[in-house]
């Protein structure tokens, strides 16, 4: 009795998490590979005919392209900002909680706000990042209408909104920072640089493979600012996995590929996680 | 005169407004093994962390074989530093620890290798090696951080209470090993710790530091003899110093001193305690004769309790406001002690003004 007693308090969560995330999943699965029936009822088993649709359909190719492209651009950079800016306001200076502040404040702003924010700055007719740009003598750039431009913006705003949030996180990893550890290297010779990549980056590491797992979940995960600024648009130049899905599931009403989608995208996270995982504990 | 290989010239910081060290002198002769002893907060880690560069210096200078150390960073110091909890770089394996200063000072691969494994073979570490710290006890850890400080070849080492991590045992034997080693290498140390016997074993030459002034420079045998005031005997006895109000009292050329625990006489005579009446007297524990069986006339105090160390017993007494600690030999002690009083010949007194706490006389009783 004594020995299943840690399990009956772990029951309830699990529970909860039964209900909400592993019986979606499954039923995510069976909605897969049968076709849409009346409201939440399946119909007629199409077996694995959603998955071979959708990899016959370039679209989704490109779209599962510019998802990659998006993590991969919009979570490096914006770690190694917060990185940086982690370090700047690790320092002794006066006033250091202000600026703490002041660059955690987009992460509270809502993502509406952030939205439209954006929109207004962006706009091609007169936003105030062109006219910026024309003060410096430099031609204006037609940044959300352009199919070549719209995802790099895009990248650009969820960095700008995400860094705080890493910052804040590498900056409590490093005021956790053994300083002895770093005085002792100091005394060994170690020059800032050099102490900085032997020493701190180590260190930092379980920090580090934290920020980057948050970070890939959530740029997998990127909805609120394409459906907000661009709706995958223009021409699909910045549909990503997730708004595909939600064009399937809520605009086209094929709800077997939206299951598709949403597993093939359940599926590439875990593996990269896992990927992250194997890399960061060897 | 030999040029001192370490001086603190005038040498002060403050913390806003607090004054953390106050004007401070030192010179630390090469080779030598010089301890700072002091309670927490009295500075003694400030002056090594700003030695090694830790710190700045607010006011005066600190010059290392006569060069002064300010403009110099703490990478170029060439100045090895033993921390109390070690800090040893943690995802390195106990080699590369060693091999990090070697390679961040430009020493080839050959040379850092026989470096490292000369200091490992000196220190006994050598199959630990590859291991990581968290692999390995408190000790090793501690030896480890003994052979990073080694290693280098440094011009000074600076140990920060390296021992107060380790437990009582492990402590002695690294104490020793610590000794041993200085000596052998000859490389001047200063050394920081709040232990007494830590200071007193050793010290070639210690500074008592309170409150960030010097109280007291010297050889540990001269410091505990002679406690130059109050607070350094006070701090220098174990378990603690007996402190009584005394009077001086002068009769045919006699000076006698008058306490709540006995009239004592010194066996020789003492100038300098001149026309005062008023002293503080101290009488350590272990420098007190007693008697468990007092004679009438003795101030003989009531027992309160007993506290064996093994070889020793401490006794504790009262009388009055009084109390008294008393370090006896064990077989001295009767079974039920009830009345112990302070036999007047044989005890070491220490006499202190009773307004600034200055040393004024240090005798052994008629």
């Amino acid at each position: 009795m004594a020995a299943a007693r840690p399990y009956l308090y772990l029951a309830p969560t699990l529970a909860v998490l039964a209900a909400f995330t592993y019986f979606p999943i499954a039923r995510l699965a069976e909605m897969s590979l049968h076709a849409p029936g009346a409201g939440t009822s399946l119909g007629p088993w199409t077996g694995l005919s959603a998955y071979a649709k959708l990899f016959a359909n370039p679209l989704f190719w490109r779209v599962l392209g510019q998802t990659l492209l998006f993590v991969s651009a919009s979570v490096p950079v914006a770690m190694a900002l917060a990185l940086g800016l982690a370090l700047l306001l690790d320092q002794p200076l006066r006033g250091v909680g202000v600026f703490r502040v002041l660059y955690y404040t987009p992460v509270v702003m809502p993502t509406v706000a952030v939205a439209a924010l954006a929109l207004w700055m962006f706009n091609a007719n007169g936003g105030i990042v062109d006219y910026l740009l024309r003060s410096f003598g430099l031609a204006p750039v037609p940044w959300l209408v352009s199919d070549k431009w719209a995802l790099p913006t895009l990248v650009l705003i969820a960095i700008w909104k995400n860094v705080g949030y890493y910052m804040i996180i590498y900056l409590a990893g490093l005021q956790s920072l053994p300083r002895a550890v770093l005085d002792a290297a100091r005394l060994d010779g170690a020059r800032p640089l050099v102490r900085f990549f032997t020493i701190t980056l180590p260190l930092l590491r379980p920090t580090t493979f934290f920020i980057a797992v948050v970070a890939l979940i959530g740029s997998f995960q990127v909805f609120d600012f394409v459906n907000l600024m661009t709706q995958g648009g223009p021409s699909n130049a910045t549909n990503v996995l997730v708004y595909f899905a939600y064009q399937h599931g809520f605009e086209y009403l094929q709800l077997g590929m939206a299951a598709a989608i949403s597993l093939i995208m359940f599926a590439l996270v875990l593996t990269l996680l896992g990927l992250a995982a194997w890399a960061f504990n060897r | 005169m030999i040029e001192p290989a370490l001086r603190f010239a005038g040498v002060g910081k403050s913390y806003g407004r607090t004054r953390v060290l106050d004007d401070l002198a030192l010179d630390v002769a090469e080779g030598e093994f010089f301890v700072l002893l002091g309670p927490s907060g009295c500075g003694k880690t400030t002056l090594l962390r700003m030695t090694a560069g830790l710190q700045t210096i607010d006011r005066g200078e600190i010059y290392l074989r006569g060069a002064p150390l300010s403009p110099v960073p703490p990478e170029r110091r060439n100045i090895a530093m033993v921390f109390q909890d070690y800090a040893l770089y943690p995802h390195m394996s106990v080699y590369n620890n060693m091999a990090f200063g070697l390679r961040r000072h430009g020493h080839g691969r050959s040379e850092t290798d026989g470096r490292v494994r000369k200091t490992a073979a000196l220190l006994g570490i050598e199959p630990l090696l590859e291991r990581r710290p968290h692999q390995l006890s408190g000790g090793q850890q501690q030896r480890v951080a003994l052979g990073r400080a080694i290693v280098r070849d440094p011009v000074l080492y600076l140990m920060d209470e390296p021992l107060s991590n380790l437990d009582a045992q492990v402590r002695a034997s690294v104490r020793t090993e610590i000794k041993e080693l200085q000596h052998r290498l000859g490389v001047t140390t200063l050394y920081v710790t709040h232990d007494q016997v830590e200071a007193m074993t050793l010290a070639d030459r210690m500074a008592v530091l309170n409150e960030g002034r010097i109280q007291q420079i010297g050889r540990p045998i001269d410091v505990y003899r002679a406690p130059a005031n109050e607070f350094v005997a006070r701090f220098l006895a174990t378990p603690k110093l007996n402190l009584f109000d005394g009077t001086l009292e002068r009769a045919d050329g006699v000076v006698r001193v008058r306490t709540a625990i006995g009239t004592f006489t010194p066996s020789a005579p003492q100038a300098g305690l001149g026309e005062r009446t008023a002293v503080r007297v101290g009488l350590r524990p272990e420098e007190m004769k007693v008697s468990f069986s007092p004679s009438d006339g003795a101030t003989a105090l009531d027992v309160r309790l007993l506290e064996p160390l093994g070889s020793q017993v401490l006794v504790i007494a009262k009388r009055d406001g009084d109390e008294l600690t008393i370090s006896v030999p064990a077989d001295a002690v009767p079974e039920k002690p009830e009345r112990v009083a302070v036999v007047p010949s044989g005890c070491i007194l220490h006499l202190f003004d009773r307004d600034d706490g200055r040393a004024i006389a240090h005798f052994t009783s008629a």
